[in-house]
């Protein structure tokens, strides 16, 4: 039997970690057809630069800061051609997809999402963090606080409205 | 307490939830919110601020993946390697036409022709142009996943024998492909075997031993006489939403098919192949 044993293992390792992949690319592009452009795209080039990958390095870790550098390229191109056509840069968000999941990342400050999912929820050092985000240690730390506050406001929001 | 040392203290109070502070920090903390109710109500309200993101980013997970996503994935093809290949020297021969030559290159062609004839004559079972150009291994495993996509959704009629006869299964599969087997024990890969079924597949009897993993889909290995080309290594393709993994054993071709979001096929057929 002959087969590539590296090329089979990333592949099969990023299809295991495509909810998590998504769900990280929802925090940066909050809607769900770009975030599955940016997954998509973000794995294809993992999978070309696999040779790069080093193997202390959790896999997923690599992929996020593969999706933020292309997500912030992206971003450029795109705001410099609405500037160039004279348009507001708007993130467009479905309707149906108006979730209390969804609706925190369309509450939370822009920015804030993607430290509080590194940092709270995937559990990342801020180190870890800030090199993904291409940002410093502190302004991790002070982006995690307004987070927090954020989602304190959203949360007695939310029982409120319950109420 | 000001805004500025509200905002400085949640910040120590976040530092401390993400472990972020250093032994002698988080000791003088504590000390400060265990001396003040005011401190501890701040805390308990960012530790359910924290909880509640948390619960939120935790229930995307289980939003449904896109198949284009994971087939885009799987199919993404390797990266080529620029290898530089010189090119061998290439000696120029001149052949001269000639009648002898002619004469010899007809009775070449001519000896070609019945060593075709005969073969095709001598093995009968090559009946259709499909069987002619090999691509009975092809129609063999759309067959398969055709034959997946009707019985996995059919939870009530999976199997025609249960896992309960499993003694009765080897047999009567082993009288009918004729090719031995064991029933692999997939339970530590979280596998249950339900049963078996026989149905078939380019004009070939097929055995299939039925799988179902613990989210409930249908995992199922498919086996059959030597059908594929020897040469063919464990890989996997897709057909739609269903996965493929073929590869040839000593006696038999074999084909796991499972919904091709598992992220595991290919490992539980290399478990499978190694048991069978």
């Amino acid at each position: 039997m002959e087969e590539n044993p590296q090329m089979s293992d990333i592949r099969r390792d990023l299809v295991a970690l495509l909810p998590q992949l998504r769900r990280f690319a929802l925090t940066l592009t909050v809607d769900t057809t770009s975030a599955d452009g940016l997954v998509s795209a973000a794995c294809e080039k993992a999978i070309h630069k696999s040779h790069m990958w080093k193997k202390d390095r959790r896999l997923e870790v690599w992929l996020f800061a593969i999706m933020h550098a292309m997500w912030l390229d992206d971003k450029k191109k795109r705001r410099a051609a609405l500037k160039h056509r004279g348009e507001a840069v708007l993130l467009p968000m479905d309707a149906q997809e108006n979730t209390t999941a969804y609706s925190i990342l369309d509450g939370l400050s822009d920015g804030l999402a993607p430290v509080f999912l590194l940092c709270a929820v995937e559990g990342l050092s801020y180190r870890e963090a800030a090199s993904i985000l291409g940002d410093t240690q502190d302004a991790v730390a002070m982006r995690l606080v307004m987070a927090r506050h954020e989602l304190a406001t959203m949360m007695s929001r939310h029982v409120e409205r319950r109420a | 307490m000001d805004s500025s040392s509200n905002t400085s203290f949640d910040a120590e109070l976040s530092a401390l939830l993400d472990d972020e502070i250093t032994e002698d920090d988080k000791h003088r903390l504590e000390g400060r919110i265990s001396a003040d109710p005011q401190l501890k109500s701040r805390q308990e309200t960012i530790r359910r601020a924290n909880d509640y993101g948390k619960r939120n980013f935790e229930s995307m997970l289980r939003e449904p993946v896109p198949l284009d996503l994971v087939r885009a994935i799987k199919t993404t093809p390797e990266p080529r390697r620029s290898i530089k290949l010189q090119p061998p020297p290439r000696a120029v021969r001149r052949i001269k036409h000639t009648v002898g030559l002619t004469v010899a290159c007809s009775l070449v062609m001519f000896g070609i022709g019945g060593v075709a004839g005969y073969l095709l004559a001598s093995r009968p079972h090559i009946k259709t142009f499909a069987d002619f150009t090999g691509e009975t291994a092809s129609a063999w495993l759309d067959d398969v996943a055709s034959n997946y996509r009707l019985f996995s959704r059919q939870p009530r009629h999976l199997v025609e024998v249960p896992a309960s006869e499993s003694a009765h299964i080897v047999e009567w599969l082993m009288a009918t492909t004729g090719v031995s087997f064991r029933i692999p024990d997939m339970s530590a890969d979280g596998l249950e075997f339900v049963g078996a079924r026989l149905f078939a597949a380019a004009g070939r009897p097929v055995g299939q031993l039925v799988y179902r993993n613990t989210d409930g889909e249908i995992i199922s290995v498919n086996f059959t006489k030597s059908i594929l080309p020897l040469s063919t290594p464990l890989n996997e393709t897709i057909r739609d939403d269903i996965g493929l993994v073929v590869w040839q054993g000593q006696q038999a071709s074999y084909a796991l098919s499972g919904p091709s979001s598992d992220a595991f096929l290919e490992t539980v057929a290399k478990k499978i192949a190694g048991i069978i």
